[in-house]
């Protein structure tokens, strides 16, 4: 599956989604300027944990495995899983 | 002996804790306190329980009953309400402690402690349940949370407060002259705006809280003094990440349970504790290895304990934790319990529950559940899952998902679903795990 920006950006939007609406958190307006982690989205460390790994089924890729990795929104998340290999 | 509880004084205006929406002070809180030994007094009480997420109610809780003898249970404030039926009863519990507090008709015998009664937590069985004194625990963490570099702690709260980690953090706070901040939610964001708006200066996490930190924090917003870290294995490289982000800070790991309470805190920057600690008497609780696991010889053992005590005592008062031990060089690592329980993020998980719920399931043959490496919870849940012939993996995989999700905690729920031809037992017919 051809790993364009867009579509990795829309799978993190629709499982960041559906961590949200599982936790009854209504999941509206989510773009890739979306601060996941610092701004009002509300998940915490199991909900990334969750994301870490659909996203990790999905691509094959953890750019969390070695060592600590910093972004803010969705559309740097989106890059890192481009990135890394 | 007098009983003293928390130790807290009528007249001090300092606050004890700070969310963004309230204020309690020290002084509030022993009037809270007074009112409920009267409550206590009133009706003769010699158990209570507590089951709130509240700090309030399990601060005055444990001030009243320790002071007036009474015996306190402290139940999770998401215990399912038929299990908190069922422990009322067990119990014979007088009183419940909460946003009201209820006189229950029950005749237990007087308190032969009193003791404070803890229960694991996190997953859907049967949870354990421990005795303390609370003169036990708060002896254990007075000699750190007196330190001068201490006094004043301002504690973010990132355990649940009825936890052995919680409560920690809410008496240490009581000891230090402190205060607990609590975020307005249990979120990343919220924990860390939260931080840096009261200027916190003490964190205890697991690491799965602080490797999710790491993801948001920039170096200077959260000036941090003390960072203490527990619930998980430690590796050195999340030492070393945590001592780059927060240059100035103390960072000690700790090892406690529910049963034996802090056991170890280690502050050297180093993963794992020194071997010079074994048998080493001068050591407040006493460790050996033994055949690759650690054993603690308790300070206090409990006495006069409800038949549901499951602590697992050697006759010459070895505590054996289960945990597994690995001896390197000068330093002793716990890499593991050996009970086959999943640690998702400090919570630990017992995967033959989750098996059995699975394999109940329709159109399913069998299940096998496994703890599956994640780098930010350290482990996450997985299931291999023997599918009945003719079953569309996609739509079942849904399915299986939804109905553990209405079933199970949210550490629980099995997050990676594997569809297998068949599962491999071992020689003895047992799955292997």
């Amino acid at each position: 599956m051809a790993q364009t920006e867009q579509t990795m950006l829309e799978e993190i939007l629709r499982i960041v989604t559906g961590i949200l609406d599982q936790k009854g958190i209504s999941a509206h307006s989510l773009s890739q300027d979306s601060e996941l982690l610092g701004g009002s989205v509300g998940i915490d460390s199991l909900d990334l944990a969750v994301l870490v790994t659909e996203l990790e089924q999905i691509t094959g890729r953890d750019p969390f495995a070695h060592g600590f990795v910093c972004f803010r929104t969705a559309g740097d998340l989106a890059k890192l899983y481009l990135r890394t290999s | 002996m007098t009983r003293m509880g928390l130790e807290i004084a009528a007249d001090d205006e300092l606050p004890i804790v700070k969310s963004d929406s309230s204020v309690l002070t020290r002084s509030q809180l022993r009037r809270f306190s007074d009112e409920l030994l009267l409550k206590f007094s009133q009706r003769s009480t010699h158990r209570a329980l507590v089951c709130s997420e509240l700090p309030v109610h399990i601060l005055r809780a444990l001030d009243a009953c320790n002071r007036g003898k009474v015996d306190l249970y402290i139940a999770h404030p998401d215990t399912d309400s038929a299990r908190l039926v069922e422990i009322l009863a067990e119990f014979a519990i007088q009183m419940r402690i909460g946003a009201t507090d209820e006189y229950l008709e029950a005749h237990p015998a007087p308190s032969g402690g009193p003791h404070v009664f803890l229960m694991s937590s996190g997953t859907t069985g049967r949870p354990k349940i421990c005795a303390q004194r609370l003169e036990a625990i708060i002896d254990r963490l007075r000699p750190a949370a007196t330190l001068p570099e201490n006094r004043g702690a301002r504690w973010l709260a990132t355990y649940q407060h009825t936890t052995t980690a919680g409560l920690q953090v809410l008496l240490s706070a009581c000891l230090s002259g402190g205060t607990v901040i609590e975020a307005p939610a249990r979120s990343i964001a919220a924990m860390y705006g939260a931080a840096r708006e009261a200027r916190v200066t003490h964190v205890s996490a697991t690491p799965t809280f602080w490797r999710s930190l790491l993801t948001v924090h920039r170096l200077g917003h959260l000036p941090l003094r003390h960072i203490v870290i527990g619930g998980e294995v430690i590796d050195q490289s999340l030492i070393d990440a945590l001592a780059e982000a927060f240059p100035e800070a103390k960072i000690t790991h700790t090892y406690a349970s529910t049963e034996a309470g802090l056991v170890y805190s280690v502050s050297d920057k180093r993963a794992g504790f020194p071997t010079a600690w074994l048998d080493d008497p001068r050591h407040p609780n006493r460790m050996r290895v033994r055949d690759g696991y650690l054993e603690v010889k308790l300070a206090h053992l409990p006495s006069d304990l409800p038949a549901r005590q499951t602590m697992s005592l050697a006759h010459d008062e070895w505590f054996k934790t289960r945990d597994r031990c690995e001896i390197r060089g000068d330093r002793v690592f716990v890499i593991g319990r050996d009970d086959g329980a999943i640690n998702v993020g400090g919570i630990k998980v017992q995967p033959e529950l989750i098996e059995a719920f699975v394999r109940s399931l329709p159109n399913v043959i069998d299940a096998r559940c496994y703890a599956v490496p994640n780098s930010i919870a350290g482990f996450l849940v997985g299931i291999d899952v023997h599918l009945a012939s003719g079953q569309e993996p996609e739509a079942a995989r849904t399915a299986i998902s939804a109905t553990c999700q209405r079933e199970f905690s949210r550490f629980e729920v099995p997050r990676v679903i594997n569809f297998v031809e068949g599962l491999t037992l071992s020689r003895s017919g047992k799955n292997t795990r």
